[in-house]
């Protein structure tokens, strides 16, 4: 009887496995919700001392390639200053012709607050820069589909799952995060970006007819139902137009710090 | 009784909280370890299989309560490491040496990635190119190992349940 107890203990935790998945998400719900809460507190702190940790043992930049990077960023967010009062403008003019010819106003969407507690799933080191968990769910009012930004108001992903207090968010490094955009100040959707191997965003099936070029800023085109239009995702790099091929591509990189993120802003 | 209980409540929480907070901002390679595989291999070396059982059970539903793939996933891997490596000590290891904790550590995270990359394939549509796949695969193996090693000689220095002629490095 004694050499048989280990395999009835794996009997009885087979068993009780078994009995747990045929049950279903469902009734453990409550029981999760619960473990979740009692987790929450404590997520933030052990993921910051995980990134700590990281930054200690990880890649560490030359002081001479910050200031470098820090030049650029200057003259970057200087000339972004200039095109965001520009913009502002614009939206104000467009404000009054739709009140002239009766449109209804475009809805102001409010902001939840969320910290990420987590980052890519934990069996795939590539995918790090891919996915990330959010402490808000769907008691705060979180939904699939809703756009995250950042800090800077620039788009950093989507939400892709929901649970009762936290949620799965899709970045713009991902394969699986597809959108919809268009060149800034142009209306009609240009074509489809998605992740590039976890390290860019490509913009496919871009008609040939269409002009696009390095430089461009590329921006949310609105047509997806949780989506607003001219959420800022980044700045095309490179065009690849071949004349035997039906769609043009664009490698964009993004212009929020996907990397650096601590806190996100989802637009509900 | 109580106090082993809260004990061990309290290490399945803060193994599982690692595993869930703390190892995915760590750099790349480094956030492919598995603490709960680690101390469910430590506990069937240091206790029981019957423990074990309770740690794998309680860490993976913790770790299914902040997964957003399919329901039982890590329930199923815990169970499959949990009975591979009571196997392998039982039947293939001849002792509780650091060796043995690095074949049977080495041999679960192997399972345990593929099993992860089959049940992901029906949820997720790109799972980057067969290179990336290998090398993750490959640091996960030897970080895992590294890791397990590491906590091996962190419990043999704390207990004199591991005998120091299985701990080379530490005899005289």
């Amino acid at each position: 009887m004694a050499s048989k107890r280990p395999l009835i203990t794996l009997v009885v935790l087979g068993g009780i496995i078994i009995i747990l998945i045929i049950v279903g998400r469902g009734p453990f719900s409550s029981v999760s919700g619960f473990v979740r809460t009692l987790v929450k507190p404590f997520a933030s702190f052990v993921h910051r001392s995980g990134e700590a940790v990281g930054s200690l043992v990880g890649n560490r930049q030359d002081t001479e390639d910050l200031k470098h990077q820090n030049e650029e960023l200057k003259i970057e967010n200087e000339n972004l200053l200039a095109e965001k009062s520009r913009l502002l403008t614009l939206e104000d003019e467009n404000s009054r012709l739709r009140d002239y010819l009766s449109f209804a106003q475009s809805q102001k969407r409010s902001l939840q607050m969320a910290e990420i507690i987590a980052r890519g799933v934990p069996e795939d080191s590539w995918r790090n820069r891919e996915t990330v968990t959010l402490n808000q769910g769907s008691d705060n009012g979180i939904s699939v589909g809703l756009p995250i930004v950042s800090s800077e108001g620039v788009l950093v992903g989507k939400i892709t799952s929901v649970k009762n207090n936290i949620s799965e968010a899709c970045l713009l490094y991902n394969p699986d995060c597809r959108l919809a955009v268009t060149v800034a100040g142009q209306g009609a959707t240009l074509g489809v970006a998605r992740g590039d191997l976890g390290l860019t965003v490509l913009v496919e099936l871009i008609p040939q007819n269409r002009e696009i070029k390095e430089g461009d800023l590329i921006v949310t085109s609105g047509v997806e139902g949780n989506m607003p239009a001219g959420l800022l995702i980044g700045k095309v790099n490179r065009v690849i137009k071949e004349s035997n091929e039906l769609w043009q591509q664009a490698i964009v990189d993004p212009s929020a710090n996907i990397d650096d993120l601590r806190f996100v802003a989802i637009l509900k | 009784m109580y106090k082993s209980f809260l004990a061990n409540f309290a290490g399945i929480f803060i193994v599982a909280l690692v595993d869930i907070c703390l190892v995915s901002a760590l750099p790349f390679g480094l956030n492919r370890i598995h603490f709960l595989f680690i101390a469910i291999i430590m506990i069937l070396i240091l206790s029981n299989i019957r423990l074990a059982a309770w740690w794998a059970l309680g860490g993976a539903m913790i770790l299914e309560a902040f997964s957003f793939r399919f329901f039982g996933t890590y329930l199923i891997v815990a169970f499959i490491v949990l009975s591979l490596a009571y196997f392998l000590f039982e039947k293939v290891m001849t002792n509780r040496s650091v060796y043995s904790v690095m074949v049977v550590t080495a041999a679960v995270t192997a399972i345990a990635d593929i099993i992860f990359l089959i049940l992901d394939y029906w949820t997720v549509h790109d799972l980057g190119t067969i290179t990336s796949q290998i090398i993750s695969f490959i640091l996960s193996v030897v970080f895992n190992v590294i890791a397990a090693v590491i906590i091996f000689y962190l419990f043999s220095a704390l207990t004199r349940r591991l005998k120091p002629v299985f701990v080379p490095f530490l005899r005289n």
